[in-house]
């Protein structure tokens, strides 16, 4: 099994760390019936139980899409 | 027998689940002053992949728990093997020669199914304990007592590497190289280094090769090793894939390039499997995946798709066999948990493997992940994710600022 990571063509540029913006979106993901986690350096993890179905993979991504759609107006004030 | 008063503030605390919560249970990994203003979130059920709590709302659970329940939340296979253990013997220990069956056969299937080891040696050995934590401690003393065994005691530091995670014990904490376990507790202890990262996202530079960036990451190794002296260093403690850290995917041919490192100072390596092990990533073992070969190997969490607590060492003959002939001239060797082996436990987990096989989970998760990894690449649509990346089934989005800002190459 191979993987590839995606190529550093830009310098990264990082939330203001005070701002907790992967905690506020964990939170507004969990208004959409998800739990996820956030990681240090503004990081949301995925990490289903194994047994999960494709189903349940599309619902759950819906889910989180529907609320980084809403985040979106959060993320523009705070960058 | 005098009844324990609680202080006033918890005796007006209130009589609702809640507030006795807020009044009385000191959480883990948790800002007591949120706690005290928000509540608890309190869990009531589980069913498949879903947690329903007291109101009844119920939650994908996105992340198994902590990583762990790889299996859901309801899986009535491993609460017949509890109830089937507990009516015949709810404990034993493992103590002076004694063990029970559950234990044996899960040893057995553990070794039946390691990944390759290193240095040209095999898994040859399963040591139990209850929780990752414990297992990386006991990890730890053996790498000393191996090396004491050999006659060089003092070869005994421990790198990690930073935004690693490997418990929260003093010896696990203290290469738990995250500020969040070691600020307020006076951690790391003097004997653990930390050495590079292999994140490349935010670690590369700009126009850096994943090949340039990892033989960087071996490089800073070298150089941290030789600057504490070879012979004072044991043993390199690694996730194949970082999960609490960030979930970190190392670049390619990162492993082979560290393994080069560690052969050359005779150094050992120690797989941290807690997260990656039992499936996750598409393979049983992340080192399978990451091609690590380690010398030893701890894990926890899927063992037993997190229904009881237990943990598990695996040794490679080559570590094993110098700690077996020290523990015989000393008499005994001398560590071991209450619970190591536990047999509810051993039980449950014996079950969770057996239900990994019989149902090709590994399977499973090769045919879903492509479908994963895609629905994880079309959050790319929003500008403030910076990076994503999945293997397996264990995935991040990282958030930047302006993705479309900075230099360009």
């Amino acid at each position: 099994m191979r993987w590839n990571l995606p190529p550093i063509n830009i310098a990264v540029k990082k939330f203001d760390p005070a701002h907790k913006i992967a905690a506020q979106a964990v939170a507004a993901i969990q208004k959409h019936g998800v739990i996820l986690r956030a990681l240090p350096g503004d990081i949301v993890g995925f990490c289903p139980p194994l047994i999960i179905s494709d189903v349940e993979i599309d619902d759950m991504f819906d889910r989180i899409e529907a609320a980084l759609d809403e985040f979106g107006a959060v993320a523009a004030r705070l960058g | 027998m005098t009844q324990n008063t609680p202080p006033s503030d918890q005796v007006i605390a209130g009589n609702s689940p809640a507030s006795r919560d807020i009044a009385f249970h000191m959480h883990p990994y948790t800002n007591p002053a949120v706690l005290g203003d928000a509540g608890p979130h309190i869990m009531a059920e589980g069913n498949g992949v879903f947690v329903i709590d007291e109101t009844g709302s119920r939650f994908y659970e996105g992340m198994s728990g902590l990583w762990c329940t790889s299996l859901g939340f309801s899986e009535p296979e491993l609460i017949d093997a509890a109830m089937a253990q507990f009516k015949k013997l709810p404990f034993y220990h493992s103590f002076a020669g004694k063990t029970v069956n559950p234990a044996i056969d899960l040893a057995e299937m553990l070794i039946a199914n390691a990944p390759p080891a290193g240095g040209d040696s095999v898994m040859s050995k399963v040591f139990f304990a209850a929780s990752g934590s414990e297992a990386n401690d006991t990890a730890m003393k053996m790498v000393w007592y191996y090396n004491a065994a050999l006659g060089r005691p003092e070869k005994r530091k421990i790198i990690s590497r930073k935004k690693g995670y490997h418990g929260v014990t003093m010896a696990a904490a203290s290469m738990t190289a995250l500020a969040y376990a070691q600020d307020g507790f006076g951690l790391p202890l003097d004997f653990v280094k930390h050495t590079t990262a292999p994140d490349f996202y935010n670690g590369a530079a700009v126009g850096e090769s994943e090949e340039d960036f990892a033989s960087r990451c071996a490089a800073d190794l070298e150089e941290l090793i030789l600057n504490e002296g070879p012979d004072t260093v044991g043993a390199l403690f690694a996730e194949p894939v970082m999960g609490a850290g960030g979930v970190i995917i190392p670049p390619r041919t990162y492993f082979e390039k560290i393994r080069a490192v560690l052969t050359k100072y005779d150094v050992l390596l120690v797989a941290d499997e807690v997260i990656c092990g039992f499936g996750r990533t598409g393979n049983m073992w992340g080192s399978q995946t990451m091609d690590v070969r380690p010398d030893m190997l701890t894990c926890a969490k899927a063992l037993s798709s997190a229904y009881l607590p237990i943990s598990a060492v695996m040794l490679s003959e080559k570590v094993y066999a110098p700690i077996a002939k020290q523990a015989e001239t000393l008499g005994i060797f001398g560590h071991g948990y209450t619970y190591s082996a536990h047999p509810v436990c051993a039980a449950v987990a014996l079950r969770a493997q057996q239900l990994m096989q019989e149902r090709d989970i590994v399977g499973h998760v090769r045919r879903i992940a492509p479908q994963f990894k895609a629905r994880i690449e079309r959050l790319a649509r929003f500008d403030f994710i910076g990076n994503l990346r999945s293997i397996g089934l264990i995935g991040a989005m990282e958030f930047a600022a302006d993705k479309h800002s900075g230099k360009k190459i």
